[in-house]
C-alpha cells in the first residue's frame, strides 16, 4: 500500500504541485459568472460585474475580513465542518475516486487536494498550530490567489459524494464544496448557470421561469399527446384544493426532450392507478439550484413546496424524477423548512396501503418508490414487449443513489417495464456510480469539454455495455441527467439515447380504456406496428 | 537501447518485434503518459481496473493494438480492427483533454524512436532495414489516422455544442412543439 503513488503526502494546493495542474482560467475551463443584476436581485452581498479571466476580480476592499468572518461563522454553525477541517489524515483514499480527476488528469481535482484548498486556510487563519508553524503545519493565509483557486476547483466539483463513500473518516467533501461556494458568494462571486435559475425560482416558482399559464399549457399539450397515443383523455388537476397528494416535478420535465416524455409517463401512471393528486403552478419546481449556491438559497427555493402543500390541504407530497431534489428532500428539507405543516401525514400509497415510514418526517417520497411499490404488489398492467427494441442500462444518479439509497426501486420498475435490462460494470453503478459530470450547477455549455472529461468514467462504462451487450438506451431518474447524459452519450457512446424511468414505464403501461397502441411516447412506431424500422430509432 | 546486437543481414525484424512486443508497448506508454502531470501519470500507469482508471485502460489498449500491428509481418483484419477501435477511443479522449492537435498526436511520433531502441544494428540494406522502413511507414499511417480521428472528434464536439446551444436558445416546450416548433 505504501508504494502506491497516491499514498505519498499530498501537496496543499494545486499551486504547490510544482506546476502539475492546468492553468486556472484557460478558455472553456470556467463557467460564466453571475452578473451584477442577478446577484443584486437575490439580495446577495457585493453584486458586481467581473470576469474570471481578468487579473482583477474587483473584490470589495475589506474582502479578507469578510471572508474570515464568514468562514468563522460557518465553523461555529456547522460542527461537521470543523470535524471535516480537522480530521483528514491525507491518506489518499479519495484521491482517485473523483470523475473530474479521472477524466482531466489534473491532480488539483483529487478530492483531498480540493478540500485542502479550504483546510489549509482554516489552519492558517483559525488554528494556533497553523499560525505558529505556518507551512510546516500545512497552513496558508488568505490571499487573492487562494480565492481564485477556490473558484476554479470548487466549481469543478459536482458534489456527487463519490469520494465521501471511500473516506475512512466519512468526510463529506461535497459539504466542503458547498461551504466554499457559500464563502465565495459573500464576495459576490457566483456563476450564472446557478444563480439565474435561483432568481427565476424567486420570481416565477421554477428554474426555467415558466409562468403559470405556460406551465398549464405545457401540461395540457402533453395530455393531448397522450390522447393521440393512447386514446385516453387525461385532465390533471392543477392548483386544486382538497386532493390527497401534491405532485412536484423538476421543471425541466416540462421543457424539452426527453424530459417531457417522462412527464407524460407520470400522468399516465396516475391515471392508471386513479391517484387523487394535484399539480401546482406555485410549487412548479422540484429541483433546487439554491443547493449549489448556499444553504440560505436552498432553503428559499425549497420553501414553496411545504407552503403549497399546506395551502392546498394535501396529505402528502410525491416528487418526480429528480436527483438533487432528493438530497434536499431526504436530508435537509424537514430541518431547513420544517417541521412539515401539521396537516401532512406520513405518505401512504392509496393503492397498496404501503406506508413509507422513512418519510415520516419529510412527508415526501420519490416517484420511483411509489412505482416500485405498485410493481411489487402487481397493481400495474404492463406490456414490456412495447419496449422490446430497447436494450436498457441504468445510470444511478448520484443523489438518489448515495444520498437516499434509491437503488433497487428503479431497477424493479425497469425489469417490469422492459424486456432487456443490462447492468454496467459493478464499480460504476449503485453507491459507486459515476457522476454525469454536469451536476451541482455545472451543466453549462461554456464548459462542455470539461463536462465531457468529467463524464468520461460514466461514458467509458456505457461504451463498454454498448459494445458488449448492444445497449441502446440509458435510463435515469434525474432531470439534470436527462439533459446532460444526452451530449455525454453522443460523445462517448454514440447511438445510445437517454430516457427517464417513467417514459419507459409509460410505454409499457396499459391504461384502462386505451385503444390499440401503435406508438411509444416519442410517437415512434412500437415493435410490430406499421412503420417500425429495421434499425429502430438510432 | 536494451539488448541491441548485430543482426545477420538476411534476418527479419518481425520476430524481434513480436518477441519484445510487451516491452515496446511499455516503453511507448511511458511516452504517452508523459503528457500528464507526474502525479496523475503515476496513477494512470498503476491501476489495472479498466473502469476505475478509464484513461489507463484506453492507453493500454491503444499501446497493445498499436504494437501488435507493428510487430506483425502482415497484420490481419482482426489486428487492424482492434487498432482502429483503440485509436478511436484514445483520440476521443485526447480531443476533449487537449485543444491542441499537436499535443494530442505527439506521442505517436515517439514510437519510431522506441522501435529503434529495440532494433539490432541492421545496416542500410537487407531485409531487416526493409522491415524497419515498413514498420515506420505503418507508424506514419497510424499518425495520419490519429490526426483524422482527432479532427472528427473535435467536429463531433462542435456539433454537440451547436445542438446544445440551439436547445438553450430555442427551447421546445410542448406547447411550442405542438404549434409547429422544431424538434430540439
Amino acid at each position: 500500500m505504501a508504494e502506491h503513488p497516491l499514498f505519498t503526502p499530498c501537496p496543499l494546493a494545486p499551486a504547490e504541485t510544482g506546476g502539475e495542474s492546468r492553468p486556472l482560467f484557460a478558455p472553456g475551463s470556467f463557467c460564466r459568472p453571475a452578473g451584477k443584476e442577478t446577484v443584486a436581485g437575490l439580495g446577495l452581498p457585493h453584486p458586481h460585474d467581473w470576469n474570471p479571466a481578468d487579473e482583477d476580480w474587483r473584490l470589495p476592499e475589506n474582502w479578507e475580513a469578510i471572508l474570515k468572518a464568514a468562514f468563522r461563522d460557518r465553523l461555529r454553525k456547522y460542527r461537521s465542518l470543523r470535524v471535516f477541517m480537522d480530521i483528514c489524515v491525507r491518506c489518499g483514499a479519495c484521491a482517485d475516486k473523483c470523475h473530474f480527476f479521472l477524466g482531466t488528469g489534473d491532480p488539483g481535482n483529487m478530492p483531498v487536494l480540493r478540500a485542502e484548498l479550504l483546510r489549509s486556510v482554516y489552519r492558517g487563519e483559525f488554528t494556533v498550530a497553523g499560525r505558529l508553524l505556518g507551512k510546516a503545519a500545512g497552513s496558508r493565509r488568505l490571499n487573492a490567489a487562494v480565492v481564485k483557486e477556490w473558484f476554479a476547483y470548487f466549481y469543478q466539483c459536482t458534489e456527487c459524494r463519490r469520494c465521501a463513500l471511500f473516506c475512512p473518516y466519512g468526510i463529506d467533501t461535497a459539504e466542503i464544496t458547498m461551504i466554499a461556494r457559500e464563502l465565495l458568494l459573500e464576495l459576490g462571486l457566483g456563476i450564472n448557470w446557478i444563480l439565474e435559475p435561483v432568481a427565476n425560482c424567486a420570481r416565477s416558482g421554477n428554474h426555467l421561469g415558466l409562468q403559470p399559464q405556460v406551465f398549464r399549457e405545457s401540461v395540457r399539450t402533453l395530455c393531448e399527446d397522450i390522447r393521440d397515443i393512447t386514446g385516453v383523455n387525461i385532465n390533471p388537476p392543477c392548483d386544486e384544493k382538497g386532493h390527497e397528494v401534491l405532485f412536484v416535478a423538476p421543471s425541466g420535465d416540462l421543457y424539452a426532450e426527453p424530459g417531457i416524455y417522462t412527464f407524460m409517463g407520470y400522468l399516465m401512471l396516475f391515471q392508471a392507478v386513479g391517484l387523487d393528486y394535484t399539480l401546482s403552478t406555485r410549487a412548479s419546481e422540484g429541483g433546487n439550484f439554491g443547493l449549489f449556491a448556499s444553504a440560505g438559497l436552498a432553503r428559499k427555493v425549497n420553501a414553496g413546496i411545504y407552503a403549497e402543500a399546506e395551502r392546498l390541504g394535501v396529505r402528502w407530497i410525491l416528487g418526480g424524477e429528480c436527483g438533487h431534489m432528493w438530497r434536499v428532500a431526504h436530508q435537509y428539507m424537514d430541518s431547513m423548512n420544517g417541521p412539515a405543516p401539521a396537516g401532512l401525514e406520513t405518505p401512504r400509497s392509496p393503492v397498496t396501503g404501503t406506508v413509507f415510514r422513512h418519510a415520516a418526517s419529510a412527508k415526501m417520497i420519490h416517484i420511483a418508490e411509489f412505482s416500485a411499490d405498485l410493481v411489487h404488489h402487481g397493481k400495474l398492467r404492463l406490456d414490456p414487449g412495447r419496449n422490446e427494441s430497447l436494450i436498457v442500462t441504468f445510470h444511478d444518479s448520484c443523489n438518489p443513489a448515495r444520498a437516499m439509497g434509491l437503488l433497487e426501486e428503479p431497477r424493479a420498475v425497469l425489469r417490469a417495464a422492459c424486456t432487456h435490462f443490462v447492468e454496467m460494470p459493478e464499480n460504476t453503478i449503485r453507491e459507486r456510480t459515476f457522476c454525469c459530470g454536469s451536476g451541482a450547477g455545472l451543466n453549462s455549455d461554456e464548459i462542455l469539454s470539461l463536462r465531457l472529461q468529467g463524464g468520461l468514467p460514466r461514458g467509458h462504462a456505457l461504451r463498454h455495455v454498448q459494445r458488449r451487450n448492444k445497449v441502446n438506451t440509458l435510463a435515469c431518474i434525474c432531470a439534470i441527467d436527462r439533459v446532460s447524459l444526452r451530449p455525454l452519450a453522443k460523445y462517448w457512446a454514440p447511438g445510445v439515447r437517454v430516457a427517464g424511468l417513467h417514459e419507459l414505464l409509460g410505454n409499457a403501461l396499459i391504461l384502462p380504456g386505451e385503444g390499440e397502441r401503435r406508438l411509444n411516447l416519442r410517437q415512434e412506431p412500437l415493435p410490430g406496428a406499421p412503420g417500425y424500422p429495421a434499425e429502430p430509432f438510432l | 537501447m536494451s539488448g541491441r546486437r548485430i543482426l545477420p543481414s538476411e534476418a527479419s525484424l518481425w520476430p524481434v518485434f513480436a518477441r519484445r512486443r510487451e516491452e515496446i508497448a511499455r516503453r511507448w506508454l511511458e511516452r504517452l503518459y508523459a503528457a500528464y502531470p507526474p502525479k496523475a501519470a503515476a496513477f494512470i500507469a498503476s491501476l489495472a481496473d479498466p473502469f476505475a482508471n478509464p484513461v489507463g485502460d484506453r492507453a493500454r489498449r491503444m499501446a497493445g493494438a498499436f504494437v501488435r500491428v507493428l510487430a506483425s509481418p502482415r497484420p490481419g483484419p482482426e489486428e487492424r480492427e482492434a487498432l482502429a477501435e483503440a485509436l478511436e477511443d484514445w483520440m476521443r479522449l485526447r480531443a476533449v483533454q487537449t485543444p491542441s492537435p499537436e499535443e494530442a498526436v505527439e506521442a505517436f511520433f515517439a514510437m519510431k524512436a522506441v522501435l529503434r531502441e529495440f532494433v539490432p544494428s541492421c545496416g542500410e540494406g537487407g531485409p531487416a532495414a526493409g522491415d524497419l522502413r515498413e514498420a515506420e511507414t505503418r507508424v506514419d499511417r497510424v499518425i495520419l489516422e490519429a490526426f483524422g480521428s482527432y479532427v472528427r472528434c473535435r467536429e463531433t464536439l462542435l456539433a454537440i455544442r451547436a445542438e446544445e446551444a440551439g436547445r438553450r436558445t430555442a427551447p421546445v416546450p410542448p406547447a411550442a412543439r405542438k404549434a409547429g416548433g422544431g424538434r430540439p
